[in-house]
């Protein structure tokens, strides 16, 4: 067997450089990691447009915070002032006039770099937090017609409100529109609302789950004061179980939010795709058999219970089309799974059905901590003959718990293969199910990692080539190979030795081969842990994708493999049944001479390669490659974990780390 | 080989056998003694045939008041009723009277056959016989009233042995005698090393077993004496299961001839059996009497014979009559009904027996509210019962408020309710109570246990809050029965959108989803039926697996919390594997066509429309019987969820008319309750009469029942003022109301709290026992309440703004829902005054309040 060398000639290998950690820095933390802020709540979660609000954050790690960064740029925060220095996590927002109501991303900057995004809620109503919110149903907190009340789940009890409603009868002013929000503010908080009349009769409610929140809208009340009721479905409290009711009039119906709550998954339907909010869309269900003409791009609402929802439209044979169903992912608590059929009318006139393409859940890409599945159904339909189709859609989540009505689009057009990209700042643990929320805080000379997803529409099988933009001066980010095989890689992103302090949103970007298609990567943060008795962790959708690098920190140790895939580097090439030797190079520091072990990740199908151990004394290593004769061709990028002990100070006991080495790329060849 | 070959007990009647079951309407017999098993002529092949005579001394007027039993339609019913009151002596002088152990029986001529003195026949001799019964000569009157009864009976095969069957011979024997029973060999595992099928439903297996195994020493054709098989019966050699049989019985000569014979297997088909009846069917009888049955198997060729002395009997109520090994009936002293199931070769049939109190007095009843009173009356009425006169709007109050919203009524409910002085106050006050909080909460927790709703973790979990919400707003809704049901059987989605989904969560087999289904919605406890045939049912393993298939595309899809995945159905045939065949059985209910189902439809959606059909003979019977033991303490059928045919109604035009009437009203639970509810049934005092002190059965006053756990512990809670703390759930939170059986409370445990572990309402305990009395009498717990600072005894002797007297008087109608008497009222305040605690002294009254039997009961 033949092997290939990298180190040193062929491929550049990098530095590793240690350096001693500061007491902060490893202050108050078991299981090192770099210490990244963790922003776990603010004290108020929103703000009234054109208002200036005080509030505190909380979190881990959040040392000498005084900074905030939104992700709208009429959103400012100041330090408030203290005695002897600023009072650090304590903050005056105010909202600028021109903040278009919305949910926005606010972040914390601190000693340790900057945080992981908490929303932040910017409406037109008057924002409240009562000083004291009764638990007693028999004297609720008075509250206001159109204010949004904030408050924190009281745990075993229920927070009470009293509004007044006007008039009776079929006003505007007879309707009471309560929105509970909690998931959509990054709450763990599950929310139950029950409005109570005058006589403390249950009048309705509504509870959400996880990624929804409940609302009420009751007409036709009798002029009143009403009772309102908020509890946490699980009867949890803690600081990360805030919650805001927004209680309106019939007059106010556009939406808190845009859309609702949903989760990660939801980067795959095109933003432009919205669902109606109207009467018509409930008269719209496709049962009967509904005739349509491609392309077709419609909103329906499913038929209730077990029911079906048929369309028929014609084809002619070899047409393609793509069909694809976007529900579960605008927020609507479904699961449709669609079949298409021939019809075939036989000479006895029978009518007769002959399977052609059945679809289910789709996208599905799953590293461990972002699941890309959806359970909307997407297919490519080749229309084997010139005939009628008839296709069937059933929602199998037939329940109305969250939504009595639940609508679909349903859009039927020609194939355009493509791919949607998903980043996040992945968190260093050998086990994923360990990842938290957490920021970020690139030390001099030190390493930080963006793992992306990769989802592939119509067909796309082409390789993606993944880069970082926006890096402010001094920060380096290798370009990472997604090839026709594979649907994520990691980007690790490098500090200079001599950065410059900075706080960026970068953007992760990827290109097909020929540059013909460029596609921006839809930020994902990781807003709960599992716990709470929610056994899962909890991602959405976020504004953007900030790094901080500090310039008063430098990394301890640093990992560098195989070649970097500079611009016109070479790619160290292997054939098919051959081993490839890549140079691992470690630099060590004071406090970093403990042994590493490196595990290589996102191997090619078809290429192991055992972990390594580099003893303490040493610097050097070596990743030996195994190409087995089922690898498939192609350019791949892998990277290494790495797992070692740090000493912060001298005296301090051994700390244990997980880091990312740089990214090598590698080219599987024919023999 | 010719049926005549067979030493078999044959009856060739060459009659269909319905002419061999004597109808009790149709009593034609005048005041002759008759042979109820005999029409014609009677034919016994061979020496093992046997035939067990059941004599009777007949009446000759119709018996309405057992057509009453009898009657169908509400129509039908009623027009017996009509006609019940001035029938009422008659009904009660005509019971049909079995003489079969007291006749006076020969055989003319001598020497063909021999009759023992319990009326069975055993063949001698070839030849043909008359059989005479008279009366015994003791009976001077019988003597002089009765003719005697005669039967022609022909004897052939005498001598000849053809080979014994091990199926149809061989196998009943070890049944009769319990060899194959679930406690011995019949367990899965054998018993010391000897497996025989579960009652013998598979005696091919069980031949291999015999046969082939232990070195072949079980069975010795060589010397039969000496085969394991009869020693250890006979207990000659060690056995676990002690002596089973005496060398001087048939059973033993016929084991014995068939290993002598070579232990043939025999034929497998022709003598299967197809059916069996028993002789009588039904029968009015008197307290203290006997009934002799006879049990005819029907076999596939056609044939008829007598197998009484193979048949295996058991009574459904033995506080009401016990039946012998030989199928003696003995009627204990008591009123009501009874069943005695009778099971030969996996067939099983039912005689069924009233019996009614012996009084020459009218009945009076009051007019009947609605179709409740109509049946219970006319069931009353054939009884002889009376009934207990009506309760006192307090004892209604307090037992509606108990039984529909599952607590004491309040002070503001007892004297409003003492004030209202209308007609229909009682009505009102069930409306009112179904539409509180308090009914959705109650029922909610009922169905919510045996739904098997209960976190599978630590603190309170998502699935099982929605899905007790979502049951609760199902109550509160009044959402129809069908619904509910359809809801829960094809539920798919997420818990989150479709909280009944946590039922697939938390029944995750296919077979407990299966067994749950039919024994909740159906009263079927099919579960037997998995692993053979249904020794009380009809149920076969096939029919378990069809309808098992409904079931089998359920699957799951990884949701956000893992343990509470989402549930579908995925696309793709539905069917079963039969477990011995391994055929691929399509879905089907019981007693019903295959399903036609497609591969991308829900199969469940078909079972639950089956299920919920109004032709189903399961669906509303079950559901309405349940809701009659909830009210009235005792299910028509008992237990509730175990509606077989071997175990009838005890009022079966009742169960009728009521399953029709709930499914005319759209399913509406909440009006099932008002039509029960408002039934002068309902509103008997509990307290019995000197004449319906032994009514068990027939609802005659109202049955007295302990409160259940949780409403005990709501109610101890309330009158101390004391309000019992949950983890994890809001202060306040009454134990009704609890989403689930995992909180942990000593006092819901000793009171019998359910586990909800299964979907049998038998989990609940309502029994009294010594644990319970010592906790309500010196526990802790209940100390610390009656001692609470704010509690009501602590409050009561603080305020100086009342008489003791009005404090004795709230305590009273707070706990009982009464004032006290002027007895009662002296010792409270006789006490009050002795003690100079004052505190202590009110803690004293409320302690005996607690205590009593009147407080702990629904009266």
């Amino acid at each position: 067997m033949k092997r290939s060398h990298l180190f040193p000639k062929v491929c550049a290998f990098f530095t590793a450089f240690v350096a001693v950690f500061s007491s902060v820095f490893f202050a108050a933390t078991s299981h090192a990691q770099f210490n990244e802020p963790e922003l776990r709540s603010l004290s108020q979660t929103g703000a009234q447009i054109g208002s200036s609000i005080e509030l505190s954050v909380l979190g881990t790690h959040l040392e000498e915070a005084d900074r905030m960064h939104f992700s709208h740029s009429g959103l400012h925060a100041t330090v408030k002032p203290g005695e002897a220095s600023p009072a650090f996590g304590q903050f005056v927002v105010q909202v600028d006039k021109d903040v278009p109501p919305g949910r926005y991303d606010a972040r914390v900057i601190g000693r340790h770099g900057v945080s992981n995004p908490r929303a932040f809620l910017v409406s037109e109503f008057a924002n409240v937090r009562p000083a004291n919110v009764s638990h007693d149903v028999n004297v609720p907190t008075p509250v206001a017609m159109n204010s949004i009340v904030h408050g924190n789940s009281p745990g075993a009890a229920n927070d009470y409100y009293a509004v007044h409603v006007d008039g009776s009868g079929a006003s505007t002013s007879s309707t009471l529109r309560i929105e509970l929000l909690c998931q959509r503010l990054d709450s763990r908080m599950i929310g139950q609302v029950k409005l109570l009349s005058p006589n403390g009769r249950v009048l309705a409610s509504a509870r959400g789950a996880d990624e929804v929140d409940p609302m009420l809208v009751v007409e036709n009340l009798d002029a009143g004061d009403y009772v309102i009721a908020v509890n946490d479905y699980l009867y949890r409290s803690g600081d990360d179980y805030p919650y805001q009711i927004a209680i309106r009039d019939g007059q106010s119906t556009f939406p808190l939010c845009p859309g609702r709550q949903v989760g990660p998954e939801s980067f795959t339907a095109p933003r432009e795709i919205v669902l109606d909010d109207g009467d018509s869309a409930a008269m719209r269900v496709a049962s009967p058999v509904q005739k349509i003409a491609l392309p077709f791009d419609g909103t329906w609402t499913f038929a209730s219970g077990h029911e079906e929802n048929a369309f028929e439209f014609e084809a002619n044979q070899g047409e393609e089309y793509s069909i694809e169903v976007f529900s579960q992912r605008l927020g609507e608590p479904t699961d449709a799974r669609f079949l298409v059929q021939r019809i075939e009318v036989n000479d006895a006139g029978v009518t007769m059905l002959h399977d052609v393409v059945r679809a289910d859940d789709s996208h599905s890409v799953n590293d461990g901590v972002l699941n890309t599945t959806t359970k909307d159904p997407v297919a490519l339909f080749v229309a084997p003959a010139t005939a009628s189709y008839r296709l069937t859609i059933q929602d199998l989540d037939v329940g109305e718990s969250i939504a009595l009505r639940q609508q679909y689009v349903l859009r039927i057009a020609k194939p355009s293969p493509t791919f949607e990209l998903a980043a996040y700042r992945a968190f260093p643990h050998n086990d994923v199910t360990q990842s938290r929320p957490h920021g970020s805080r690139l030390a001099r000379g030190g390493t930080e990692t963006i793992r992306v997803v990769a989802v592939r529409r119509d067909g796309w099988s082409g390789p993606i080539r993944v880069s970082a933009e926006g890096l402010p001066p001094g920060v380096t980010c290798d370009r990472a190979i997604i090839a026709a095989n594979q649907n994520q890689t990691q980007l690790t992103l490098m500090a200079s030795d001599d950065v410059l302090g900075e706080i960026a949103s970068i953007r992760v970007v990827g290109h097909s081969e020929d540059d013909a298609t460029i596609r921006q990567a839809t930020p994902v943060t990781i807003a709960a842990v599992k716990g709470g008795n929610r056994e899962f962790t909890r991602l959405r959708v976020a504004d953007e994708l900030v790094i901080a690098v500090s310039e008063k920190d430098v990394a301890p140790v640093t990992v560098r493999i195989g070649a970097q895939l500079a611009e016109s580097s070479t790619i160290a090439e292997v054939k098919k049944g051959e081993t490839l030797q890549i140079a691992v190079t470690v630099n060590r520091r004071e406090g970093g001479s403990d042994p590493i072990t490196l595990r290589p990740k996102d191997l090619p199908p078809g290429v192991t390669a055992p972990e390594i151990t580099i003893a303490g004394d040493k610097t050097d290593g070596t990743i030996v490659l195994t190409v087995t004769p089922n690898a498939a061709p192609g350019t791949y990028s892998l990277w290494s974990q790495g797992e070692t002990k740090i000493k912060p100070t001298p005296e301090s006991p051994p700390l244990s780390v997980f880091l990312s080495s740089t990214t090598a790329t590698i080219r599987i060849i024919e023999p | 080989m010719s049926p005549r070959l067979f030493a078999w007990v044959t009856l060739c009647l060459g009659l269909h056998l319905g002419c061999f079951v004597p109808s009790v309407a149709i009593a034609t017999a005048g005041d002759a003694l008759r042979f109820d098993n005999h029409s014609d002529a009677v034919h016994l092949i061979g020496g093992d045939a046997r035939l067990q005579l059941v004599i009777s001394r007949g009446e000759t007027s119709v018996d309405k008041a057992t057509s009453v039993d009898k009657a169908t339609s509400v129509d039908e019913a009623r027009s017996v009723e009509n006609a019940t009151s001035e029938n009422t002596a008659i009904a009660r002088s005509r019971s049909i009277r079995d003489v079969t152990h007291s006749a006076d029986i020969r055989a003319e001529p001598l020497g063909i056959v021999n009759i023992s003195s319990t009326g069975q026949v055993t063949p001698i001799a070839d030849g043909t016989v008359t059989i005479i019964a008279k009366p015994q000569s003791t009976d001077v009157e019988l003597q002089v009233e009765c003719e005697p009864a005669t039967m022609q009976l022909t004897v052939s095969g005498i001598g000849s042995e053809p080979p014994l069957s091990f199926p149809h011979r061989i196998v009943p024997i070890f049944t009769k005698l319990g060899c194959n029973s679930g406690g011995c060999h019949g367990k899965a595992a054998g018993q010391n090393g000897f497996k025989l099928s579960l009652l013998g439903f598979e005696p091919r297996e069980d031949y291999e077993h015999l046969i082939g195994e232990s070195r072949s020493r079980r069975v010795s054709p060589a010397v039969p004496d000496q085969s394991l098989l009869l020693t250890k019966a006979i207990n000659a050699s060690p056995h676990g299961g002690g002596q089973r049989l005496e060398m001087d019985t048939d059973e033993y000569r016929q084991l014995r001839r068939w290993i002598a014979q070579g232990m043939p297997y025999g034929d497998d088909s022709a003598q299967k059996v197809v059916s069996i009846d028993v002789i009588p069917g039904t029968r009015r009888l008197a307290a203290t009497s006997t009934q002799q049955l006879a049990v005819i198997a029907t076999r596939q060729d056609g044939s008829t014979e007598d197998v009484t002395s193979a048949a295996v009997f058991e009574s459904n109520d033995t506080a009401m009559a016990d039946v012998t090994a030989r199928g003696l009936v003995q009627i204990h002293d008591a009123i009501g009904d009874v069943s005695i199931m009778a099971r030969y070769q996996g067939h099983v049939t039912v005689f069924t027996a009233d019996v009614p109190r012996v009084t020459q007095q009218p009945l009076v009843f009051p007019e009947p509210s609605n179709v409740v009173d109509t049946y219970v009356f006319a069931k009353l009425q054939s009884l002889g019962i009376p009934p207990s006169s009506a309760c006192d709007d307090a004892t209604f109050l307090r037992r509606a408020c108990l039984d529909i919203a599952g607590r004491l009524p309040t002070l503001e409910e007892v004297e409003s309710f003492d004030a209202d002085t209308s007609s229909t106050k009682r009505i009102t006050l069930v409306d009112r109570l179904l539409e509180t909080p308090g009914y959705a909460d109650y029922f909610a927790g009922r169905w919510n246990t045996i739904l098997r709703n209960r976190r599978s973790r630590g603190p309170l979990q998502f699935s099982t809050l929605a899905f007790y919400d979502w049951i609760r707003e199902s109550f509160a809704n009044n959402r129809p029965y069908n619904e509910f049901v359809k809801r829960i059987l094809s539920a798919s989605g997420t818990v989150a959108s479709n909280p009944p989904v946590a039922w697939y969560q938390q029944v995750p087999d296919t077979n407990q989803r299966v067994e749950d289904a039919a024994q909740l919605f159906m009263g079927q406890r099919i579960q037997c039926a998995r692993c053979h045939h249904h020794p009380y049912e009809k149920w076969s393993q096939a029919d378990y697996t069809q309808l098992a298939a409904f079931f089998t595309t359920v699957t799951k899809k990884a949701d956000h919390d893992p343990i509470e995945q989402a549930m579908f159905t995925r696309v793709g045939g539905a069917t079963s594997p039969h477990p011995k065949t391994g055929q691929a059985l399509a879905p089907a209910g019981l007693d019903a066509e295959n399903a036609a189902i497609r591969a991308d439809d829900d199969p469940r959606v078909a079972l639950s429309e089956w299920m919920t059909d109004p032709s189903n003979p399961f669906f509303a019977r079950t559901v309405v019987n349940r809701y009659w033991k909830h009210f009235l303490g005792r299910g028509l059928v008992e237990p509730e969820d175990d509606m077989r045919m071997t175990n009838p109604p005890s009022n079966p035009s009742l169960l009728d008319a009521l399953a029709e009437d709930f499914v005319n009203s759209g399913y509406d639970l909440k009006q099932l309750i008002r039509t029960i509810t408002a039934s002068r049934t309902y509103s008997f005092s509990g307290d019995a009469n000197y004449d319906n002190l032994l009514d068990r059965r027939s609802y005659s006053r109202f049955y007295p029942k302990r409160l259940a756990a949780e409403v005990l512990l709501d109610a101890v809670d309330e009158v101390t003022l004391s309000r019992t703390a949950f983890t994890g759930m809001p202060q306040g939170t009454r134990a009704v109301s609890l989403p689930d059986t995992s909180f942990d409370s000593y006092f819901l445990q000793v009171f019998g709290r359910p586990e909800s572990a299964t979907a049998c309402e038998c989990e609940r305990s309502q029994d009294a026992n010594l644990a319970q009395s010592l906790h309500l009498l010196n526990s802790e717990q209940m100390q610390t309440k009656l001692a609470e600072d704010s509690g009501r005894a602590a409050t009561l002797a603080a305020d100086d703004s009342r008489s003791d007297a009005e404090k004795v008087t709230q305590l009273y109608r707070l706990s009982l829902s009464r004032s006290p008497n002027e007895n009662e009222l002296k010792t409270m305040l006789t006490h009050l005054s002795s003690k100079t605690n004052r505190r202590e002294a009110f803690e004293d009254l409320i302690w005996s309040l607690l205590n009593s039997k009147e407080f702990l009961f629904n009266h």
